[in-house]
């Protein structure tokens, strides 16, 4: 009797689901409640996700024509500050970038990550918008054809198209900003203790060198690699900027700006990291005032 | 399903549908039962997981959409997965590949073969991995012992014990 219920058992456990299956599901739908909970949150503006790109360069309104004859931007708005620098917001694809510039004050060209369904026609445009090459689009290893062109103000645009069936990070969206840096492993460390920043991958050469690394703060992927270095700006939109401000200078990040609320309708502080990044931590209290 | 069960069942889908984090206590109650749905109707394993996968995410995504009128949740979770089903056979081209999810096995074959899945789970660990490496992987003793630093025999007497332990909770359950 025994013998004969035990063997219905086992026939049955052959059906028995792994636990890995089952831990993984799990965790991948505690990371979807995770990001819906973060996009629901108050502090971030509608369209836009935890990063976005902060492009400052000499002459904006040149690199503003220039993503929409390249890329089909869409401008969402536009001001003068006090200084009479432009901001200027486009939206590309489902991402939301800034644009600035135009009065005194330092340069941060980015370099970026473009998924388009056509790398080699946008890659085309990209070139006729006055872009310079940087290496025409041809099949890479890792997945994509990917293409790279400088525009005329100074940003890096690493074009690409996924082959079929390549996944990407859950969260990846039409622009992910790339950074530049000498020492990736180091500056990772301090993303985490700043921002909360979750390693997604990091990929070395043989030597060492890392030649990618993937991160999400927040509801946003960040995407680094080690070279020359290129310091950028970045614009984090979080439910507490004052305790995220606190949290990066006690990581390590010097203070450019005490959080303070601004006529725009953002609670902002900025800080500089030791790698030259600056990163604007905003919360959005409600509607643009100006 | 008793009252008890189902003020239980309520209880959990009210609390998932106010604070989105609770949808995982709803994951753990149901996921044994999606799976043992999802395995008999879908080709292979990796079909069901990702069967299993889609009911899940579907259900998150909708939780807001259902509502209580005396339908228990499991079988509102059924659907979606019969309707993950067919949008896949429809995907693939094959006409049918299984029986219609209505009539595949009775409801209380279902039902223990879902329990058993949960009674494994909740196995002493190095007796559930035996259990896991040698009917789901379906590996021999001999690699089982290797993989976990034991001999044959010490392998063999825990998968003897865990079995023996599943038959008296299943016995225990049913009767």
């Amino acid at each position: 009797m025994a013998d004969q219920e035990i063997a219905r058992i086992e026939a049955a456990l052959a059906e028995c689901p792994s636990r890995e299956f089952q831990d993984r599901l799990r965790s991948e739908l505690e990371r979807k409640i995770r990001m819906t909970a973060a996009t629901e949150t108050t502090g971030v503006r509608k369209g836009f996700t935890t990063v976005t790109p902060y492009l400052t360069v000499a002459d904006p309104e040149r690199l503003v024509q220039f993503v929409k004859d390249a890329f089909g931007a869409v401008e969402t708005g536009r001001s003068i500050g006090g200084s009479g620098h432009l901001h200027c917001e486009v939206q590309i694809g489902d991402s939301m970038l800034m644009c600035g510039g135009g009065a005194r004050g330092r340069e941060t060209p980015l370099a970026l990550h473009l998924y388009v369904p056509d790398v080699d026609a946008v890659y085309d445009r990209a070139i006729a918008a006055g872009g310079e090459s940087l290496r025409v689009p041809e099949d890479r290893p890792y997945g994509e054809r990917q293409g790279g062109v400088k525009d005329p103000t100074g940003n890096l645009w690493y074009i690409a198209t996924r082959f079929p069936g390549v996944a990407a990070w859950e969260g990846m969206r039409t622009v992910t900003p790339y950074l530049h840096h000498t020492d990736v492993l180091g500056l990772i460390d301090f993303l985490k203790r700043a921002f909360n920043a979750e390693e997604l991958g990091v990929f070395k050469s043989p030597e060492g060198r890392v030649m990618h690394a993937a991160l999400r703060i927040g509801t946003a992927i960040l995407e680094m690699g080690e070279t020359t270095p290129m310091p950028a700006s970045l614009y984090l939109y979080v439910p507490d900027a004052d305790s995220l401000y606190g949290q990066a200078l006690a990581a390590g990040a010097k203070s450019l700006l005490s959080p303070a609320n601004q006529p725009y309708g953002d609670r902002l502080g900025v800080v500089e990291d030791n790698w030259g990044n600056s990163w604007c931590i905003a919360t959005h209290l409600g509607q643009q005032t100006q | 399903m008793s009252s008890l069960e189902s003020q239980h069942e309520r209880k959990l889908v009210a609390a998932a549908q106010a604070d989105p984090e609770r949808f995982l206590d709803l994951y753990d109650s149901y996921f044994h039962r999606v799976w043992a749905y999802a395995i008999r109707r879908a080709p292979n394993r990796a079909e069901a997981e990702d069967v299993t996968s889609e009911v899940f995410r579907r259900a998150l995504e909708n939780l807001g959409a259902y509502e209580w009128r005396g339908v228990p949740f499991i079988a509102w979770l059924l659907r979606i997965a019969a309707n993950v089903l067919i949008d896949r056979w429809q995907k693939t081209g094959k006409e049918s590949a299984g029986p219609l999810p209505e009539t595949a096995g009775s409801h209380t074959d279902f039902e223990r073969r879902a329990m058993l899945f949960q009674l494994v789970d909740r196995l002493p660990e190095t007796q559930r991995r035996v259990i896991e490496l040698r009917y789901v992987e379906q590996r021999s003793l001999l690699e089982i012992a290797a993989m976990l630093g034991k001999t044959e025999g010490a392998v063999k007497q825990l998968q003897r014990r865990a079995l023996e332990h599943l038959r008296e909770q299943w016995e225990a359950a049913h009767g």
